[in-house]
């Protein structure tokens, strides 16, 4: 059963779907402040995890935001694009804040005992990957939006297919592609060189 | 379209074709697409270049904490407490709420006060959100209730109360318990793979308990099994699940999407995911899951989309969850951390969960409830056999078994169906390399791999009558369809047959191996005559088939007709020289060794002029070779041969690699026989070396080179460090295996003969029996140990005095060993054990019996020590 919240963003997600400009600058803040709120509820449970995992938070963020509303896969994708991207920002911005602890020599900073030894990608590593992706964008907004899909919403291969009505097929080529681009890119600012 | 866009087209194009491609043909590919476009070709190969190597989009994403979602906007305000206007209010007149604990499916739950005069309590109160309130469910939730108050159990959190707000909301009133989740309690507490086992097997009997009062759980998970400070597991929310899935079902039909039922995907069995009937097997079947947790730190499944009902139908249905063991080696950024939880190395841990408890969790995780455990007491009771040592009731999946002889013999440590896949393909990549294939070729050998593929990714999961899809199913159903789908084509149906055949046999399927590469055979007649390159590639094939099957004589037949068509093609090749390796070693089984050495060196031969004096290859040969000197009893050619193999495997991946660390080991045993102690100590450390960097201090095999450290001591005479060296090897067998492992009573009873050299006889006797006692239980009657350690026990107690006790042992020993001429040394011992004893208790006449059973040289030395 829908509420009143999830019905407002079915309709926003339709909007953007028919093209309304407004309707998107008004989903993203909701989806982002939706996955901030869900995961500090996460995080707060006494008894829940001392950690999140961002793709699982999206998609609870869908089911809360939309919840078993009947809605189209290109509202669908429009929903998972908005979520994405609003991860990419906490992501960008949490790795903002660690390279600044970083960098700045704070003498405070605590012995790491709840930090996994970097399984994940490292502060660095995002904010680099951050502005690969941005260039990418330019070149290929597609490319972009498949980085996007699978990686910052967790959405597989036939999902981020379905969310960009294209073929699985496109989305692993795409993706394979991108893979490679983004590194070189990622390796070229690293190393100060040109493009 | 500008040019720049245009660019990027063509480019991105080509580069998704050549990432499409395998490695080795990328460059060829690029260049063709490229044509006189130089600055394409270059920046493709650049791009190209090194495109394996890790990437941050491989990576997961970082998980997130509480600072990373501060919102700017909210700071300070903790949701759990600010604006919910709830908190200080009074439910049911008599619980008031003082804060939020927890928020889940069904509702929040709160910390509150039970305060009606007559009993002052902290309870926790569950309010079931909006829209499930009604009349009926109450009703549900009491008759639970009742159910439930038939017996307490102490590590069940109570339900007192259910009633509803002057709102209509139902609320659930419970026992509150201050307690962390359980998977945290562990971690926090590094509690080591036996105390989660010990912590494990309260939450079965509580669950259990349950059970025999027909309440069904339906939702076990972490969270529901909290751990109390005293160390006490108290299962939560028992019967709260039933009533609220009845209350659902009833508002909301028809119930569609699972995410709208009140179980956790990542936890819920098969039939709950699939909406079948649930039963206590449901329960046992979380508990697997949660235990899977527990030992790896991992959950089985994590689907890249976990909230889709679709993706959680498909695992519930189709995917095998992988094995503790294995995931607890999975390279996932948490492997570190999860061993170190458990208090050890990931290889140590996957060690400890191979065998028995990945048994008792696959047993436990069976998709179909009857194949599980019938009872979670059952489930309990392997635990409890597994923590006192006693052999556990499960059983791996017979697939399970396959794969693991498989593995063992070819200390691979990769996934079962990447195995199968790998040397499915790697089969046919080998047939198609051998033969130079062109175009055509290549096109046939991509019908082949694609097939595979295809059988091998998409078993069905209906057939074989409800058992889980194996392995050897999949090659079952895809050797049954090489008939219809490829009749009218004999190659590929050859290759096909070539390749299922390889991979039965590389399962330990011999016969059915046999029959597909019999007929790989007989459709390579019907097309070439001899002598072809492939009727000699399939004829090998065969032979080794017959030789893994320990049928020599038919192997050799094989394999030497396989050897002389290579030889009238006059080929050239690795698959000539495989055949030649194999062939020797079907002459070495046969006791040949001259004719194994000869073959050896041809295949040494082949492989140099084929890949140069180097390869790996090459220095696998030189092993063999060595080993076979070895056999000869040629101990100057063993020793360079092993030398020259430690060069080239240091040529080939430097200092530290396991072979060489082996190949010292067995450098080690040459000088052993020659009597050379310094040296083979010093090789043996350099091997130690090797294993402790690449294997860690726990390693079985860093044991059992301090174990032969210890050996080789005591043969100097060097007693004192061998004592040293043996109690080495066993702090580290104690960590690698079972304590009741053989090769533990072995050390202690080495260890007790230096204790005997010592003349330390008190500590002899203890070593002596700690050894007979493993001995006795791990050991068959009658087993040659077993003689050794009552020859060795029967030594020390002379020493003690106590003669009655050393006559019983020695002449327990003396029955054992009289009759086996292999062991005519110990007996020899035994013997003048057995007259040094008749002489110290005054015995003169049987002394002299036994003294007159030893051979004149041997009178004299043994009563020295």
């Amino acid at each position: 059963m829908a509420d009143a919240g999830q019905t407002r963003v079915a309709d926003l997600l339709k909007a953007v779907t028919r093209g309304s400009a407004g309707a998107s600058d008004e989903l993203l803040p909701l989806v982002y402040e939706e996955l901030r709120v869900l995961a500090r509820r996460w995080l707060d449970r006494e008894s829940g995890p001392l950690t999140l995992q961002p793709t699982a938070l999206v998609h609870e963020a869908y089911l809360r935001l939309i919840g078993d509303q009947e809605i189209h896969w290109d509202d669908r994708g429009h929903f998972f694009g908005a979520a994405a991207t609003a991860m990419r920002r906490i992501l960008v911005e949490r790795a903002r804040r660690k390279r600044r602890v970083k960098h700045g020599g704070d003498l405070q900073q605590r012995p790491m005992l709840e930090e996994p030894e970097s399984p994940d990608a490292s502060a660095t590593d995002m904010i680099a990957l951050d502005e690969a992706l941005t260039k990418l964008e330019s070149k290929d907004p597609r490319m972009c939006q498949v980085v996007m899909l699978r990686y910052f919403a967790g959405l597989s291969v036939a999902d981020a297919a379905s969310a960009l009505q294209v073929s699985p097929k496109t989305v692993k080529r795409e993706w394979s592609v991108a893979r490679v681009m983004l590194r070189h890119w990622m390796s070229a600012t690293e190393e100060g060189s040109r493009d | 379209m500008t040019e720049r866009a245009d660019r990027w087209r063509r480019l991105k194009e080509i580069l998704a074709d050549v990432l499409e491609t395998p490695p080795a043909r990328r460059a060829a590919l690029i260049a063709q697409r490229c044509g006189d476009d130089h600055a394409l070709r270059a920046e493709l190969e650049a791009l190209v270049d090194g495109e394996e190597a890790s990437h941050i989009l491989d990576k997961p994403l970082p998980f997130l904490a509480g600072e990373d979602v501060a919102s700017p906007l909210s700071d300070g305000e903790s949701d759990s407490t600010g604006g919910d206007p709830l908190i200080g209010t009074n439910v049911g007149g008599r619980y008031r709420l003082e804060r939020s604990i927890g928020q889940g499916g069904m509702g929040r739950v709160y910390e509150a006060v039970q305060d009606d005069g007559e009993l002052t309590r902290k309870v926790a109160v569950k309010l079931i959100r909006k829209g499930l309130g009604s009349e009926q469910l109450i009703q549900r939730f009491r008759r639970e209730r009742q159910a439930l108050a038939v017996q307490t159990h102490p590590n069940i959190a109570r339900l007192y109360d259910v009633g509803a707000t002057e709102d209509g909301l139902p609320y659930l009133v419970m026992e509150r318990i201050d307690g962390v989740p359980i998977d945290r309690y562990c971690d926090e507490r590094a509690l080591t793979v036996k105390q989660r086992l010990a912590l494990f097997r309260k939450v079965c009997a509580a669950v259990s308990s349950a059970h025999r009062n027909l309440i069904i759980h339906r939702d076990l998970k972490p969270s529901n099994i909290l751990v109390t400070a005293e160390g006490e597991p108290k299962l939560l929310d028992f019967g709260v699940a039933k009533p609220l899935e009845q209350a659902l079902a009833g508002e909301q039909e028809p119930l569609t999407t699972p995410a709208a039922r009140f179980f956790t995907p990542e936890y819920a069995s098969p039939e709950q995911v699939l909406g079948q009937p649930v039963t206590t097997a449901a329960d046992i079947y979380s508990l697997g899951v949660l235990l899977h947790g527990l030992l790896t730190g991992r959950l089985p499944f994590r689907p890249e989309k976990p909230s889709s009902p679709l993706v959680w139908e498909r695992i519930a249905a189709k995917t095998q969850p992988d094995k503790p063991s294995a995931v607890a080696l999975r390279d996932d950024g948490q492997r570190e951390r999860a061993a170190k939880n458990r208090g050890v190395s990931p290889q140590k841990l996957s060690r400890t969960l191979r065998g028995e408890l990945d048994n008792i969790v696959s047993m436990a995780m069976r998709k179909e409830p009857e194949r599980r455990y019938g009872a979670v007491e059952q489930l309990g009771e392997d635990i409890d056999r597994y923590l006192r040592g006693l052999p556990v009731t499960a059983q791996a999946d017979t697939w399970g078994y396959r794969v693991r002889k498989f593995i063992g013999r070819n200390r691979a440590s990769v996934g079962a169906a990447a195995i199968v896949l790998l040397s499915l393909i790697g089969a046919v990549i080998g047939v198609s390399r051998q033969a130079r294939r062109a175009q055509a070729e290549a096109e046939k050998a991509r019908t082949v791999v694609d097939f595979l593929k295809e059988m091998v990714a998409s078993p069905n999961p209906y057939q074989g009558e409800g058992k889980d899809v194996t392995v050897a199913e999949t090659l079952d159903q895809a050797a049954a369809t090489i008939e219809p789908r490829f009749g009218d084509k004999p190659e590929i149906a050859a290759e096909l047959r070539t390749a299922i055949g390889v991979t039965y046999y590389s399962l330990g399927l011999y016969d059915a191996a046999k029959t597909q590469l019999t007929q790989a055979l007989d459709l390579l007649t019907a097309i070439h005559d001899p002598p072809h390159v492939e009727l000699a590639a399939a004829l090998r094939e065969l032979g080794v088939t017959h030789q893994y099957q320990g049928d020599y004589e038919q192997a050799a037949d094989f394999l030497g007709r396989s050897v002389a068509m290579f030889d009238a093609l006059g080929a050239e090749g690795p698959s000539y020289a495989n055949a030649l390796n194999e062939y020797a070693m079907v002459w070495e089984e046969r006791g040949d060794h001259e004719a194994a050495g000869r073959y050896y060196a041809r295949a040494r031969d082949v492989f140099r002029r084929v890949y140069g004096p180097d390869h790996e290859d090459v220095a696998a040969l030189t092993g063999n070779l060595a080993v076979n000197a070895h056999y000869r009893g040629d101990l100057d050619q063993a020793e360079s041969l092993y030398r020259e193999t430690l060069d080239l495997l240091q040529k080939r991946y430097g200092e530290n690699h396991l072979d060489r660390a082996t190949t010292f080991g067995n450098l080690a045993q040459v000088l052993v026989e020659r009597n050379d102690l310094e040296t083979a100590e010093s090789l043996l450390r350099q091997s130690l070396a090797i294993k402790r960097e690449l294997l860690g201090d726990g390693h079985a095999a860093v044991g059992l080179d301090y174990h032969n450290l210890g050996g080789v001591s005591y043969m100097r005479k060097a007693f004192e460090p061998a004592v040293d060296y043996f109690d080495q090897a066993l702090a580290v067998y104690g960590q690698a295996y079972p304590e009741d492992h053989p090769r533990i009573g072995q050390t202690h009873m080495f260890k007790g003969n230096a204790y005997i050299a010592l003349q330390r006889h008190q500590e002899a006797e203890s070593s002596m029996r700690r050894a007979m006692a493993i001995f006795e239980k791990s050991l068959p009657a009658g087993h040659h140990l077993i003689a050794f350690c009552q020859d060795g026990l029967g030594a020390s107690l002379i020493g003690l005095g106590r003669y009655q006790e050393a006559e019983t042992a020695l002449l327990a020993g003396f029955a054992a060993l009289q009759d086996d001429p292999a062991l005519k040394r110990k007996f020899q011992t035994n013997i003048s054990n057995l007259a040094r004893l008749y002489e110290a208790w005054a015995r003169s006449e049987e002394a002299a019996k036994y003294r007159a059973m030893l051979p004149p040289e041997e009178t004299a030395a043994p009563s020295q020590q």
